[in-house]
């Protein structure tokens, strides 16, 4: 009789243990949208708007002397009067759009210091994932992004412009200042078309 | 659950009739505590609702902040998607057994789902006080056990205790669990932990002072070897989480997400950090209030330690997490979350053991400041979410 107790007590943790298991591989693969993910898990997006997201128009210009619904969370400092600064090697951008996106185009100001060894900021630019560019940049100027067309193929809406800076630095941690922000490009302006 | 609160460590107990007797009359006492306790919560913010004219219902009276979440689950059920808020806020966050219990109680009397949650709240405390005592009675004096029972009952933030929030429920199972491990009722004592994790978020850390309990009564080498009589502490400890578990199990079923309940965080700007770091930055930073928060949950961790130090490991432990985890994500909820937690009034009862002058010192500076909650609380003052 005791002996079946045993095995009763551990014929119900290995039940437990099993059931913790299945809603443990349940959690790992949740079935959930693109807007859901984007917002709730990957915790990318900074404005849920209603269920509606990020939702632009393509040709839109924006002017990132504001805050704006498309950046993420992290990567971005805060909009200055001239525009905003990446804060980061990574930062992204979220757009909803109708149609299908074929060019970006972007007013940028990279964050050199010759004087201190960086005299270039190199960005690689990715589209949904895939790779749209790499550039190195030396001065203000305005870029022409094309997208690769096999960006949007599965993207369900969704652009997501990934921006990949290695060379970000701080101008505190380069002796020019006591900003201590990760800075690779500025941005003043930018549409997606 | 009669044989669950009768102490093992006193057999022959009821054979005397002394001490049933003696029980009996405990029982009376701890439940007018709990009575003249919930008189002067109710007492104060009817008080301060009609002086003030604030227009509250007697049934809404204590009905703020997040009382309005759990109604929404208790009337209507888990969101199938986010709310209409910008910010995609979400009924996820709030763990389901309170208002499952606040619904059946509703149906049951025929008063609604808030009235229920109101029941469920105050008939939680007066059975967490119950057993309250019947715990501390074989380890702390009579006069400390009882102390620790009105240090409670009267704390600033027992407003808690009778609001339609987790906070009772909270506390009785904490107990329930705490007390059946601690007599070695272990099925029993993960059964409560269980429904503790179907609670709230922080319910399922309940299995580590359990852990460190049955540490204690068995060593680590007897549970690592699966020796005969470890086979009930791992099925209790292995209950722990089960409530956790079938909330998540109904989340990915429901919406999709079965980590809906953390991720949904995120709309209140919640994230995860380093919780000594975000104290530090609440002292270097932040405003009166949060200073007050920070201070508040490094006194929590000093009586959580102090209780470690005097042979109360597992309260020590509950203290201890139960501070951290809070203030891992924001420091607002410290002073809340630490000081509804029942081992605060376990090291104010071992540290006034020796003196009934400073027992009374200490109810006489915990009375005023509630009265103060109650009144910020009716008035939904920001600081009391």
């Amino acid at each position: 009789m005791r002996q079946g107790v045993r095995w009763l007590a551990w014929a119900g943790t290995a039940a437990l243990l099993a059931f913790y298991a299945k809603v443990g591989m349940l959690a790992a693969e949740p079935t959930v949208g693109h807007l859901y993910r984007l917002y709730y898990i990957d915790k990318g997006l900074r404005d849920w708007n209603h269920g509606k997201g990020p939702v632009y128009q393509l040709g839109q210009e924006l002017d990132f002397r504001q805050a704006l619904p498309f950046l993420s969370r992290v990567g971005w400092a805060y909009p200055e009067d001239w525009g905003t600064w990446t804060d980061g090697p990574v930062a992204e951008l979220h757009f909803r759009v109708r149609g299908m996106p074929s060019s970006v185009s972007m007013e940028v100001n990279p964050f050199v210091a010759p004087q201190a060894g960086l005299p270039a900021q190199t960005v690689r630019i990715f589209a949904n994932g895939v790779g749209a560019g790499e550039y190195s940049l030396q001065s203000a100027q305005t870029l022409h992004v094309e997208l690769p067309a096999s960006a949007m193929t599965h993207s369900n809406e969704f652009l997501t412009l990934r921006f990949e800076m290695p060379h970000a630095s701080s101008p505190l941690k380069m002796g020019l200042s006591p900003d201590g922000r990760l800075l690779g490009i500025g941005v003043r302006r930018l549409s997606v078309n | 659950m009669r044989s669950m609160l009768r102490n093992r460590s006193e057999p022959g107990i009821r054979a005397t009739g002394q001490p049933e007797l003696s029980w009996r009359a405990d029982l009376a006492w701890v439940l007018s505590v709990g009575v003249l306790s919930r008189a002067w919560v109710f007492g104060v913010a009817w008080l301060f609702n009609e002086h003030f004219g604030l227009g509250r219902s007697p049934l809404r009276l204590l009905c703020s902040w997040d009382c309005g979440w759990y109604q929404s689950i208790a009337e209507l059920g888990y969101d199938a998607q986010p709310t209409d808020h910008p910010l995609g806020e979400a009924n996820w966050a709030f763990f389901p057994l309170f208002p499952l219990l606040a619904r059946a109680a509703g149906w049951a009397t025929g008063w609604g789902a808030l009235a229920g949650g109101l029941l469920v709240a105050n008939l939680a405390f007066m059975t967490g006080l119950c057993v309250l005592h019947r715990h501390l009675r074989s380890r702390l004096p009579p006069e400390a056990a009882r102390f620790v029972v009105v240090a409670l009952a009267f704390s600033p933030y027992s407003l808690y205790f009778s609001a339609p929030y987790t906070e009772s429920l909270y506390l009785m199972l904490m107990v329930c669990a705490m007390h059946c491990a601690h007599q070695r009722s272990w099925v029993w004592a993960g059964l409560f932990a269980a429904a503790l994790s179907a609670t709230r978020n922080l319910g399922v850390f309940v299995v580590l002072p359990m852990a460190l309990m049955a540490v204690q009564q068995f060593g680590w080498r007897a549970l690592l070897r699966l020796a005969p009589g470890t086979e009930r502490v791992w099925l209790g400890l292995a209950l722990v989480p089960l409530g956790l578990f079938m909330f998540m199990a109904f989340l990915h079923h429901h919406m999709g997400d079965a980590l809906a309940f953390k991720n949904v965080q995120v709309a209140w700007g919640g994230t995860l950090g380093n919780p000594l770091r975000v104290i530090w930055h609440a002292f270097q930073n932040g405003g009166l209030y949060e200073q007050y928060c920070a201070a508040a949950a490094c006194l929590g961790l000093v009586l959580g330690v102090f209780l470690m130090a005097r042979g109360w490991q597992p309260e020590g432990l509950i203290l201890i997490i139960g501070v951290l985890i809070p203030a891992a994500v924001r420091v607002w909820s410290a002073p809340r979350y630490a000081f509804a937690l029942y081992p605060v009034f376990v090291a104010l009862g071992v540290l006034t053991q020796a003196s009934p002058r400073l027992r009374w010192l200490v109810l006489g500076l915990l009375v005023p400041p509630s009265g103060f909650l109650i009144a910020s609380w009716v008035a939904q003052k920001t600081f009391m979410i």
